[in-house]
């Protein structure tokens, strides 16, 4: 593995709150190369804000958080208060993996968003902590220390030339923890590159660590102490008792790491997996993906199918049997009866049903699947590991949503005249079925099965629609989220959201083009 | 993926099944017997007539202007096609529903409508007699149709109708006097001189004596006289020369004419009959004929129609309905066996027109 001997140099690093609050004054340290350097403090005292900032993830500007001091790394020095800082890689506290890709494609997406091909040293050193994981397994499947793992070679293929480990031993195990240490503590050595581990329980790190940072919450100054374990939780301990610090939440007990396994001596399949794509194959993992979700999934037709299947029996079914005068002159208006049926559900009924159908089941899962990605800190490890996330998802998202509305209202609005036809068929079943068809389309499909100009209106409203009510579904579940129970909620919203906002670009639209 | 792209497939198929056929070959050509009697027309109906006399939309054809009909069948292999190639080509009016119905059918109509007129009758005549008739409503009409008659005889127009009428009338009656009538009395006069000088022989050779003359035979001329001018119609033959001509036509228009314009200008005669028509004492007097009026406007629609509840498609029904709604009666087809095509030509030889047999080309 190529060693590239950086060290990191801040210097007068101050950080305040969007709220004005001070989070940090005038911290000045250096973390020389290989040198492994733990952070630690009280939980919520602002650890994690300082790895945000040095990974480039802390929105600083008016709004933002007020940031000033300067950092130096390779040779360049960055403005804090100006620029944001790339020099880290982050390994998330919550591992913030890509779940709906394979672990092999985890590492891929960030190898090929490094910049360039990867060199053949660090995909080797980086994957070489994977020997007993299976490339192709999903990340549901993967033990709490395969994650960790992974989530660890994913940073190392961003090639930064810092490494940030926020709150690495959270869940662990004494043993696993250790483990991990030891891990990181190789790792920069071998890479000539500093660490940064930020950490709340830090005997299990203590022995790796070179030097440790204590942030002491009085003074809002970044502190040397001893690399003593004893030291060290006693001036925790007084940090907690003067209240320097907000309330510990404690770690949510995470599920215990699945104990090493027994690896045997093998081959690494990883280097060779991984290899070298470009930015175009992974728009088009995305697209394929969301298509699958969205469009095609099995379930996805039988539920727009059996909608349309009920549509077309309904429109037919109680357009002959209720109008006004019954079942009394269903045979003379009959011909018109079922010019004005086919024109209604074709222009109205089926698109109206087939994307409000879409919308909710669609909107949910994009609150959903957004909501996960940014509870789990997914976007904020695709902006660090450089993947242009908006181009990836919110493109593919809002085309499937297009594409998906127009390819399933075509769908739909075959199940439905076919469930009309049958329906028709049950009261005039001495009728030929070529009678209906003439009827039918009359308004809808002219000379050549060239289709009315009224279509065109109806693919605009289910188009805009789709399009529409994906947006906010992205938006919604894009916002802020704390817990779960935030998702759910989201879902909620953008469903309500979308299937309003359907309702009435297919109103406005149909009166429009009365 | 495979589950996916079979139900894709599978909603594609099905939606493929409903689509129209475009411009399938036609099944069979007739060609009109007076090409250019009927306008050239696209996607005219086609029924067949079943066992029933119920017919069963079966395709549609267009009219070329040489008179050459291609008819399109739904469905050529239909068993009830091969006897039933016959075609008549109608107009989509109530004629067609009408010869379309069974004798049993017209006959049921027929019954309705001669009870409804049984039934007007009854009313009209109870209406007249109703007292409330007699003592608000006659004299009123009675005076104003008076007013109105006169009104219109003293016409300028109609007085010189009417002289033209007498003008043209008076060589007529002296032709009938001075022909016809002659030569009746002429044949009765000659036996009646002597039967009365046989009747009066005694009082001729009486001369002292005053006795009445016998004038017997007089009046049996006279009454032969008039049985003969009876027999041979005189009066009405005459009257029947006078009315046949253009003059007396004219007076009667003129008349009529002025009768109705006197009508229309008489406001208390609205003012009369908006009473006479909104008087609810006069509603049980019409009970005669609201009875079978309902049971015709009930029966009427099920026959020709076949309008009731639980019907199947009456297509042709609904055409004809369609073009009597829109005032565009359009031609349609109808194809049958020849049994039943001579039976419809023999009710009605006008409206429907036989189709002829044709060639593809």
């Amino acid at each position: 593995m190529t060693a590239t001997s950086t060290s990191l140099d801040i210097a007068g690093l101050t950080i305040h709150r969007p709220s004005g609050a001070l989070l940090v004054r005038d911290a000045t340290f250096t973390i020389g190369p290989s040198e492994v350097v733990l952070l630690v403090g009280p939980s919520g005292c602002g650890k994690s804000t300082i790895v945000k900032l040095l990974g480039g993830l802390l929105d600083t500007g008016r709004e933002g958080w007020a940031v000033a001091g300067r950092l130096g790394c390779g040779g360049r020095s960055i403005d804090l208060g100006q620029e944001r800082s790339h020099v880290g890689g982050i390994v998330f506290q919550d591992h913030a993996l890509f779940n709906d890709l394979s672990a092999l494609e985890n590492l891929r997406i960030a190898a090929d968003h490094a910049g360039g091909a990867p060199d053949p040293e660090l995909v080797s050193g980086a994957t070489a902590l994977l020997g007993d994981i299976e490339p192709r397994k999903t990340i549901a499947s993967c033990s709490g220390g395969q994650r960790q793992r992974l989530a660890i070679a994913r940073t190392l293929l961003a090639d930064r030339p810092v490494l940030l480990f926020d709150e690495p031993n959270s869940g662990l195990d004494v043993n696993m923890a250790r483990r991990l240490g030891e891990l990181i503590r190789d790792l920069c050595q071998s890479m000539g590159k500093p660490a940064l581990v930020v950490a709340h329980h830090v005997k299990d790190l203590l022995p790796v660590a070179d030097r440790v940072l204590l942030f002491d919450t009085r003074s809002r100054r970044l502190v040397e102490v001893p690399r003593d374990a004893e030291i060290i939780e006693a001036e925790l301990l007084k940090l907690d008792a003067d209240g320097g610090a907000p309330t510990a939440t404690g770690a949510a007990p995470a599920p215990a790491a699945a104990p090493a396994q027994t690896v045997q001596p093998r081959r690494n399949p990883w280097p060779a997996a991984i290899g070298h794509r470009s930015k175009l194959y992974w728009f088009g993992r995305y697209m394929a993906e969301y298509f699958w979700e969205l469009c095609v999934s099995p379930l996805m037709l039988i539920y727009m199918g059996a909608g349309a299947l009920i549509m077309g029996f309904v429109s037919m079914w109680f357009g002959f049997h209720y109008n006004s005068f019954g079942g009394y002159l269903k045979s003379l208006l009959h011909d018109e009866t079922l010019v004005g049926l086919g024109l209604v559900q074709g222009t109205v009924a089926v698109p109206l049903i087939s994307s409000i159908l879409f919308v909710a089941r669609n909107n949910a899962i994009i609150a959903a699947d957004i909501g996960n990605r940014v509870l789990s800190s997914q976007f904020k490890a695709m902006e660090n590991l450089r993947i242009e996330a908006r181009t990836y998802i919110f493109s593919s998202i809002l085309i499937n949503m297009v594409v998906g509305s127009l390819m399933l209202l075509v769908l739909s609005l075959g199940v439905a005249s076919w469930s009309s036809m049958q329906t028709w068929h049950l009261q005039f079943p001495q009728q030929n079925f070529e009678l209906w068809r003439g009827q039918f389309f009359q308004k809808l499909i002219l000379e050549g099965y060239r289709p009315a100009s009224s279509m065109g209106w109806v693919l605009l409203k289910v188009a805009l629609s789709a399009v529409l009510a994906g947006a906010a579904a992205i938006v919604i579940g894009g916002g802020r989220k704390d817990s779960v129970l935030e998702i759910n909620s989201a879902i909620a919203r953008s469903i309500i959201i979308g299937v309003t906002l359907t309702l009435l670009v297919h109103a406005v639209i149909s009166v429009l083009t009365l | 993926m495979a589950a996916s792209i079979g139900l894709s497939l599978l909603f594609l198929s099905a939606g493929w099944a409903t689509l129209p056929t475009r411009n399938p070959p036609p099944t069979w050509v007739y060609r009109l017997p007076d090409p250019g009697s009927v306008a050239a027309a696209d996607a005219i109906p086609v029924f067949i007539m079943r066992a029933d006399r119920s017919t069963l939309r079966a395709g549609q054809a267009n009219v070329k202007a040489d008179g050459r009909i291609d008819v399109t069948l739904y469905d050529p292999s239909d068993p009830r096609l091969i006897d039933g190639s016959e075609g008549l080509l109608f107009n989509a009016d109530l004629r067609v529903l009408w010869l379309m119905a069974s004798e049993e059918e017209r006959a049921q109509l027929q019954r309705g409508l001669e009870k409804l007129g049984r039934g007007l009758r009854e009313a009209v005549d109870a209406v007249l007699r109703s007292p409330e008739f007699n003592e608000d409503y006659r004299s009123a009409l009675t005076e104003i149709g008076r007013e109105t008659i006169e009104a219109a005889w003293r016409d300028p127009r109609t007085r010189a109708a009417y002289e033209e009428l007498l003008r043209s009338a008076e060589p007529v009656l002296r032709e009938a006097v001075g022909r016809d009538l002659k030569a009746i009395v002429l044949k009765r006069a000659e036996p009646l001189l002597w039967e009365m000088v046989s009747a009066n022989v005694g009082s001729l050779f009486s001369v002292f004596h005053a006795h009445q003359w016998d004038l017997t035979p007089v009046e049996q001329a006279m009454d032969a006289i008039q049985r003969d001018v009876r027999e041979r119609a005189l009066i009405e033959k005459t009257a029947q020369r006078i009315l046949d001509s253009w003059q007396a036509k004219d007076f009667l228009r003129t008349f009529a004419g002025n009768v109705v314009d006197a009508v229309a200008r008489d406001t208390r005669l609205k003012d009369v009959l908006a009473r006479l028509l909104t008087d609810q004492r006069l509603g049980p007097y019409l009970s005669a004929a609201s009875q079978p009026a309902g049971e015709l406007a009930r029966m009427t629609p099920q026959v020709l129609f076949g309008v009731h509840p639980q019907s199947d498609l009456n297509a042709l029904a609904a055409y004809t309905f369609r073009g009597f709604v829109t005032g565009r009666p359009g031609p349609l087809i109808i194809l049958m066996n020849a049994q039943r095509r001579e039976e419809i030509l023999a009710l009605d030889r006008q409206s429907p027109r036989p189709l002829l047999h044709g060639t593809a080309q």
